[in-house]
Parts: structure tokens; C-alpha cells; sequence
């Protein structure tokens, strides 16, 4: 008797899914251009507002993209600049 | 020479007489030892993201200068202990940067909280000044509907 699985394993489908998701490469906008690695700065909150979320935590690099070096560089000036109360820490403050 | 630059947060009744006790230290202590200031910018009063010892205004001031690399760490520390012990009454916070030798000398200002949506209920009702989310509905007997109306 020849064994045949009927249901094919989710375990089996879901690793097939994954091992084909590989394929977007990031693309660092800083390092593309100069001009916007120079707007790095903790008083720029236009800038630093685009990567922090609606309760203003900061965006992971997988999700804005940004590549190891610029994301330190970012996340640094964007913790300055809550000490300094240009950007909040949290979306409920008072 | 090394270019740095301080942000300070002022109270924001800071008096004049103060910012100049700010600015006098800032070009004696740097021109005693060859350096220079930069800039002097006061930004003024701006809404903070969160209250500061119960002020949700605050004035920045950013000062800009150059000092030689030998006398910058001693005068950082003086200068933090010139904001504890002499400014502590107005000073609220401060964060001194070092900036690259190529870095430009225009800046972005940051953008202003004033149209940030209010985070909470309550703070919500305190600036539109209702007493709550319900306030006061006068339901008269006339306009209660008629039993015609329901029927068409």
C-alpha cells in the first residue's frame, strides 16, 4: 500500500513561504545620499518624526530600511532630543 | 580647534539680565583661552512635548563656539557646574554636541508642538474648556418626536 499525505503540513507550507520572502534587499537612504545623512540631527524633529511611530517608539530598521551605522546614528539623536523635550517620550504625557 | 555647540532649556520667564550672565560667561571663559563663539541664537518661548517641573513652555537658546582641544574638557565641566550652582534657577536642562569640522553652520529648527493633538481626554477638555464629554442637553417636551412621523 503506497502511503500519500492528503493534507500537505502547514510547518511545511509556511517554511516554503519564508525561504521565498528573502528577496527585498534594503536600501539605506542615507547611505545613497549625502545631503540627507548631513540632516542627522536632534534638532531636525521634522526628520526624526518620520521614524518614530504613532506612539512615537522608534521604528526598527527592517521597517524604515535603514542600515546598522545610520540606525545607531538616528536612534542616538532621537534620544537626545527627548531629553531635551523636542519629541516626547510617550503618547500619553500629562 | 574643535567646534561644539550647548542646548540650553531656559525657564520660560527667563529675564534678560539672566540671558546676558549667559552669554558674558560663554565669550569671557572661551576668549581667555583663544576661542571663539560661534553663534548665540535664542529660538525663544516653545511648547515642550512634556512638562518640564510643571512648565509646558520652555526657552532654548543654542550657542554655537569653538575651543582649543586641550581647554574643552575642562571647560565643559565648568560650565556644567556654572548651570547646577549659578543657574539652577532657570536653567532646566542642557546637552552640549560635538560637531564635525565640515558641518555646516545653518541648522533645521525643530517644528512646533502647537498643533500636536492633545494626548489624553482630560487634556483634550482642558483646552477646549468643556466640563466634560456629555455637557449639559436641554431635552424639551417639543421636541420629542410624534407618533405621525414614525409611521411615514
Amino acid at each position: 500500500m503506497s502511503k500519500f499525505k492528503l493534507k500537505i503540513s502547514s510547518r511545511i507550507l509556511k517554511k516554503k513561504v519564508r525561504k521565498s520572502s528573502f528577496s527585498n534587499p534594503k536600501h539605506c537612504r542615507f547611505c545613497t545620499s549625502k545631503e540627507q545623512d548631513a540632516l542627522i540631527d536632534y534638532k531636525n524633529t521634522g526628520l526624526l518624526r518620520s521614524f518614530l511611530t504613532e506612539r512615537y517608539k522608534i521604528l526598527p530598521a527592517k521597517v524604515s530600511g535603514n542600515c546598522s551605522f545610520h540606525q545607531r546614528k538616528l536612534a542616538n539623536h532621537i534620544k537626545i532630543a527627548r531629553s531635551m523635550a523636542l519629541l516626547p517620550f510617550c503618547a500619553l504625557h500629562r | 580647534m574643535l567646534r561644539y555647540e550647548t542646548l540650553i532649556l531656559a525657564h520660560p520667564e527667563i529675564t534678560g539680565d539672566e540671558i546676558n550672565q549667559l552669554e558674558r560667561y560663554f565669550s569671557t571663559h572661551l576668549s581667555d583661552h583663544k576661542g571663539q563663539v560661534d553663534a548665540f541664537d535664542q529660538w525663544g518661548k516653545m511648547r515642550l512635548s512634556f512638562p518640564i517641573k510643571k512648565n509646558d513652555y520652555g526657552a532654548y537658546i543654542l550657542v554655537r563656539y569653538q575651543a582649543a582641544p586641550e581647554f574643552a574638557s575642562s571647560f565643559m565641566k565648568e560650565l556644567e557646574n556654572f548651570f547646577r550652582i549659578k543657574c539652577s534657577e532657570f536653567v532646566l536642562r542642557s546637552v552640549t554636541v560635538k560637531l564635525a569640522a565640515d558641518a555646516p553652520t545653518t541648522y533645521e529648527k525643530p517644528e512646533t508642538n502647537e498643533s500636536a493633538r492633545p494626548a489624553s481626554v482630560e487634556s483634550f477638555l482642558k483646552d477646549n474648556k468643556m466640563d466634560g464629554l456629555l455637557s449639559s442637553v436641554n431635552v424639551d417636551e417639543e421636541d420629542s418626536i410624534d407618533e405621525d412621523e414614525i409611521e411615514a
